[in-house]
């Protein structure tokens, strides 16, 4: 073979490329495996490993396949997945576009899961004719959820920092487990049966599909579609939805999704308050305008009927009378206007773009949603950094929670 | 119930401003209202810096007082 042809390496490349990508068994492949290293770039491609005790293989899932994803993709999860093997040449490796992937395991149970979601929609469950909207005004706030886990002490922080006039009675329920969904539903009826409450949150902090599980039971979906108070779902994954979901009245991605929906800031009840003052101010002034021409007016015709005495009389009366009405209002209305002033200083003062130039910024996901907790965030996820004068992309090398 | 109760003071309000804008009437009822109005504007900004809801939780269908810690 001394006279086989010298290759470059592209060529080489190439070759090993049309090789592999030809051959029908590799284009089409089923493999098991465990995920490790897995990457979401901010272009929304997936990047991991797929991998058994002795071998890895590297694997990309382009956007529009892992958009299809009924599940998050974590470290060490058994997987089965469907694709073809490539060759990426300028490196001379080979790996596999993921077309689809399916954790392992959950077979049966995803069944199940789609079974029961098809026969409540049969039913009507997910109607949005059925579902109820939010009160207009909220002053009590129900909470079904565990008392000691972060996702209650995340609500109550929330709605207590938009508006602390609210009352928030807690439910304490198992939120994983067997008799989670049996606590869920006692709480819900407890709720509607002395109506104490104006809405219902049911609330946990994210977890894994088995975790959640609770959320997909049919008796609970029952009771949520029962329920003559409304129901916000706040089962914190923002992926997975759960039967729960589907069914409530309104969904939040998470705990702290929710305590936003519910508690209306008491910012909006100031600007009212001041605007109302502005409005009662303009009316009164208006009117004691109008009720000057009046007097005027009347002082004329009365001047025409000449009875002297009497006119002198009336004359000294309506005078006393306007004099005393302008003065006692000139000096109110000016306080009043001054305290509006200061309002609306106040207001400005904490307009969020007034505390974003002080060199806070705000950060919202790629969506424009904003992001109010850490745990909203994961390794590589693309946020906005939004300034006063502009905005960074910007994505997460870490995240680490105060304890 | 605080927010009820502010709330509930707010329509009042509404219904003034709307009884003020009332051209036919007298000005001395309407001195009377527009002192009503900045009494129950400054009572709910008062509210506002004062009332506090309360955090219960609910034991054998009976609210007690919540005894988590919880940082706001």
């Amino acid at each position: 073979m001394t006279n086989a042809r010298i290759l470059s390496v592209s060529e080489l490349n190439q070759y090993v490329k049309t090789l592999l990508e030809s051959n029908s068994l590799l284009k089409n492949l089923a493999i098991q495996g465990e995920l490790s290293n897995v990457k979401r770039a901010a272009s929304g491609h997936l990047y991991f490993s797929l991998k058994d005790a002795a071998s890895k293989i590297d694997c990309v899932m382009f956007k529009n396949a892992a958009i299809g994803l009924k599940f998050l993709p974590k470290e060490g999860q058994k997987v089965t997945l469907r694709g073809s093997l490539g060759v990426y040449q300028p490196s001379g490796q080979y790996q596999i576009t993921v077309r689809s992937m399916e954790p392992q395991g959950l077979g049966d149970l995803f069944q199940a899961y789609l079974a029961l979601k098809d026969a409540l929609e049969g039913k009507g469950y997910f109607d949005r004719d059925h579902k109820k909207k939010l009160p207009e005004i909220i002053s009590r706030v129900g909470l079904i959820t565990s008392p000691t886990g972060a996702a209650v002490k995340d609500m109550i922080s929330i709605i207590k920092r938009r508006n602390p006039l609210i009352d928030i009675v807690i439910y304490p329920s198992l939120v994983q487990g067997d008799e989670a969904a049996g606590n869920i539903i006692k709480g819900i009826r407890a709720f509607n049966a002395v109506q104490s409450v104006d809405v219902i949150i049911i609330g946990r902090g994210g977890g894994s599909i088995e975790d959640l599980w609770a959320f997909n039971d049919e008796y609970l979906a029952k009771a949520i579609y029962e329920s003559d108070l409304p129901i916000v779902s706040a089962v914190g994954h923002e992926i997975d939805y759960t039967i729960a979901d589907f069914v409530a009245d309104l969904r939040a991605p998470t705990p702290s999704g929710a305590a936003e929906l519910v508690a209306e800031e008491t910012m909006t009840m100031i600007v009212a308050l001041v605007n109302q003052k502005s409005r009662l101010i303009q009316i009164i002034e208006a009117k004691i305008g109008k009720n000057r021409e009046t007097v005027l007016r009347l002082k004329k015709d009365l001047l025409r009927f000449r009875p002297q005495e009497r006119i002198e009389e009336m004359r000294l009366y309506l005078d006393l009378i306007n004099d005393r009405m302008i003065r006692a209002l000139k000096g109110r209305i000016k306080n009043e206007r001054q305290q509006l002033i200061n309002v609306k200083t106040r207001i400005e003062a904490m307009s969020p773009v007034n505390v974003l130039k002080k060199g806070y910024v705000r950060v919202t996901d790629n969506n424009g949603f904003p992001i109010a907790s850490i745990t909203a965030l994961t390794n590589d996820q693309l946020v906005i950094l939004h300034f006063a004068d502009g905005e960074a992309k910007a994505s997460i090398q870490s995240t680490k929670e105060n304890k | 119930m605080a927010v009820k109760k502010l709330k509930t003071k707010m329509s009042r309000l509404e219904t003034i401003a709307e009884l003020l804008e009332d051209d036919n009437q007298e000005i001395e009822a309407s001195m009377k209202l527009f002192e009503e109005g900045i009494k129950l504007i400054n009572e709910c900004s008062a509210d506002l810096d004062t009332l506090e809801g309360k955090i219960t939780i609910m034991v054998d269908g009976e609210e007690q007082e919540f005894e988590g810690s919880v940082e706001a």
